[in-house]
């Protein structure tokens, strides 16, 4: 048989599969109301594919867990006489929600002014303000950034694109960029002191964390636990931990109380009654994003006049000295006004508003 | 004899500008795409920061935004607005810019998203209460419009090809408006938290605008070396020459307010961006060969005699301003970023920001792509469209359309 007959005769053979194929696919195609039995597949496929996206953004429900906290208006109040700088928060917060190195959900402004020994010192701790007109929230293309029981707002990791318009929109710059690997710098195989200290690599696999010594597993009860490239983080005032009956860790480990939590809307909880007696400031307030972080107590600011910068120190020095006195002192002042605020200071001592964490507690879970 | 040999040449004008486009273009996109690898599968944001989130990649989006808003606007403006009827034959070379432009800007900031394969959930899930959403959306049907526009041009439906350039005006306005409006709103940058910056964006995009339409006619219309020819171009160079007029007026007046004010984080902020480390990338490229050099060809070309040396300085002149204004976002987006003023502290806190490599190869991407889109559209439009209407050098609108 010549080479050209056999290529004919394949070409047939060919040419009949393919008319069988056609016929199948025609047959099919009647059968399935005139699309063949591919592009049907390929339809319910894509459908399919479109459905699981649709269905994806609406998988969860946001007050999942949170259900107490419905019609509760949550704040947090930042005694800043009682707050002693230490730090504690930004500890406790990091450890509690595994942040990576360099990310800070809770933090502090420190600001010196002056020259020995006419110096002033600014110390003031800063987190997520969860403001009720949040413009980072607003800003959200995909609604991540959300509010959710107790006004608290709110990020869903899932949801998040990596756009970072909240980062662009929020005043005080507490919105995180996440890139590249968590905690990548655990993985380093470099002693601190060569064969005395271990290597970070080797503090990881002691303990068994993921991806950082001292992960947390409860922080993925809202959440992630490590978040990922690409997407941002915040301060969400510990939702893990309400959903758990519990206070936010910052609130938790603040040793001298400093940090008080509880609902704005109950007005016998300490927050209520401490912003009732103190005038409160909150952090840029001019821009109406109505922050839910309250500072009282503030100490004169080193930065608002320029008196106040320390070069004056000295010609205040009589007003410093008067911090001396105890409030007690003024309880028998002749000007009325001292005598008020000694007594609502003294009262104050005497217990009346309960600052304490089992006191916040008992009023926000009962 | 002499018209068929006149549109014969133009036709192999254009098929050597399409074999330019595309290969220029393919090559930039093989030296970017090592970028776009590092981008969508390693995650590499370049200099991008927590601090400077946005940089260069937003930078050229907005470019590309203002340049495929602002080439249509003028167009139409010229167009339908004036009546320069003479215009038409670069109708589709215009919305082809368009098109490839707003291809290049929605892959630009497709690679500055963190994870950008998530980009469905504007269009599944959006939330409408953001101008981000309402900037996608409005892409999406901006993008409709002009491959219906270019379409029509294909298929010689004047009548859709008119209706349409109607229907681009207010789409290209919103885009403009949202592209502004998105910056201003931001009360968090007080550089950009200013009422008038979607107006200074749509009069940035007639500035650019205006430079396209003349960069355009000059490199693609038919009719080259004929006095009809060489009047529009001269006319529409000093209409050119009246929008960078303004958009300086514009730009003048928004800096000298802030500068006046005083106020720290507007006006520290600004002095930074003059006299500081990056002032260069102002006084040399957006304010030297962006606006200078430009200014100082259309007033000279204005003494020249030979229509080939006005062309030239004209071509020059539109080149450099619309090259160099990607200068302008980026002066707007970055410096708003890198320097924030802390009340506080009460002093401006710098941020560094430079874009690496990585950020570089991705513009050069984009570029590339921009390039080849605009390849394929002369082969696919533009050549189809000639092909129907041109037969002779100084083509009557009628024809044309």
């Amino acid at each position: 048989m010549s080479r050209f007959k056999k290529n004919s005769e394949e070409k047939q053979r060919n040419g009949d599969r393919i008319d069988e194929t056609k016929h199948q696919n025609s047959a099919d195609r009647e059968s399935n109301g005139g699309i063949s039995r591919r592009d049907f597949f390929k339809s319910i496929g894509a459908g399919a594919a479109v459905a699981g996206m649709a269905t994806s953004c609406t998988r969860t429900d946001p007050n999942e867990g949170l259900e107490d906290l419905e019609g509760t208006n949550l704040v947090m109040v930042i005694d800043l006489q009682r707050c002693t700088g230490c730090g504690g928060c930004d500890i406790a917060c990091k450890s509690e929600n595994n942040l990576r190195e360099g990310h800070f959900w809770s933090h502090h402004i420190t600001h010196t002014t002056g020259e020995f020994p006419n110096v002033r010192y600014e110390y003031l701790p800063t987190l997520c303000n969860h403001c009720e007109n949040a413009p980072c929230e607003k800003a959200c293309p995909t609604s991540a950034l959300h509010k959710v029981n107790g006004g608290v707002t709110a990020h869903d990791p899932i949801k998040c694109i990596g756009c970072r318009a909240c980062i662009i929109n929020c005043p005080y710059g507490e919105v995180h960029a996440h890139f590249g690997e968590p905690h990548s710098e655990w993985k380093s195989e470099d002693e601190l002191i060569e064969g005395v200290t271990g290597s970070p690599k080797s503090a990881l696999e002691d303990t068994g964390g993921n991806g950082v010594p001292y992960y947390n597993p409860e922080r993925e009860n809202f959440g992630e636990g490590n978040r990922y490239h690409g997407i941002v983080e915040k301060c969400d005032f510990c939702l893990h931990r309400l959903k758990e009956k519990k206070l936010p860790a910052c609130v938790k480990r603040c040793p001298t109380d400093a940090r008080i939590f509880g609902d704005l809307n109950d007005p016998n909880s300490s927050v209520s009654r401490v912003l009732a007696k103190y005038r409160p400031f909150r952090r840029m307030e001019h821009l109406g994003t109505q922050p839910k972080v309250f500072y009282v107590r503030s100490f004169n600011s080193a930065a608002d006049y320029p008196q106040t910068k320390g070069e004056l120190a000295e010609m205040d020095a009589e007003r410093i000295d008067d911090w001396k006195f105890s409030d007690i002192d003024y309880l028998e002042a002749e000007d009325p006004q001292t005598r008020n605020i000694a007594m609502l200071m003294n009262a104050d001592r005497q217990g009346k508003i309960d600052h304490s964490k089992k006191a916040q507690e008992e009023q926000l879970f009962g | 004899m002499t018209e068929t040999a006149s549109a014969s040449k133009y036709m192999e004008r254009t098929t050597k500008q399409y074999k330019y486009a595309l290969t220029a273009g393919i090559l930039a996109m093989i030296i970017g795409v090592y970028g776009v690898f590092r981008v969508l599968v390693l995650g590499d944001l370049g200099a991008l920061s927590t601090e400077v989130p946005w940089g260069l990649w937003v930078g050229l989006y907005e470019y590309f935004v203002l340049l495929e808003v602002g080439a249509v606007l003028s167009f139409i403006l010229l167009r339908y607005g004036a009546g320069i009827k003479e215009l038409s034959n670069i109708g589709p070379i215009i919305m082809l810019t368009a098109l490839a432009a707003l291809v290049g800007a929605l892959v630009a900031i497709f690679h500055d998203l963190g994870q950008p394969f998530r980009i469905w959930r504007t269009f599944l899930a959006p939330d409408f209460g953001s101008l981000l959403t309402w900037m996608i959306w409005l892409h999406l049907g901006y993008s409709i419009i002009l491959v219906i526009e270019l379409w029509a041009y294909r298929i010689g439906r004047k009548d859709i090809v008119e209706k349409m350039a109607y229907v681009s005006v207010p789409f290209g306005m919103a885009l403009i408006a949202i592209l502004g409006s998105f910056l201003s709103v931001a009360a968090a940058r007080p550089l950009w938290n200013d009422l008038l910056l979607p107006v200074v964006y749509l009069i940035s995009a007639f500035v650019i605008g205006s430079g396209v339409v003349l960069l355009q006619y000059l490199m693609f219309a038919p009719g080259r070396g004929t006095t009809e020819y060489g009047m529009i171009a001269v006319r529409l160079g000093r209409w050119f020459f009246a929008w960078i007029l303004f958009g300086i007026f514009t730009a003048f007046t928004i800096s000298l307010v802030m500068t006046y004010a005083d106020v720290p984080a507007t006006a520290m902020i600004l002095k930074e961006m003059f006299t500081g480390e990056f002032a260069w990338t102002i006084w040399v490229f957006h304010v030297g060969l962006g606006i200078g050099v430009p200014i100082f060809l259309l007033l000279w070309q204005e003494h020249f005699e030979s229509l080939r040396n006005k062309l030239i300085a004209l071509g020059a002149a539109s080149g450099l301003m619309v090259a160099n204004f990607l200068m302008v976002p980026m002066n707007v987006v970055i410096p708003a970023l890198a320097f924030r003023y802390d009340h506080v502290r009460d002093m401006l806190v710098r941020f560094d920001y430079f874009p690496k490599m990585v950020e570089w190869l991705v513009l050069v991407f984009v570029a590339g792509l921009v390039l080849v889109i605009f390849a394929i559209g002369i082969k696919l439009v533009i050549k189809p469209f000639y092909k129907a209407t041109i037969q002779m050098p100084g083509i009557s609108a009628e024809q044309a359309e």
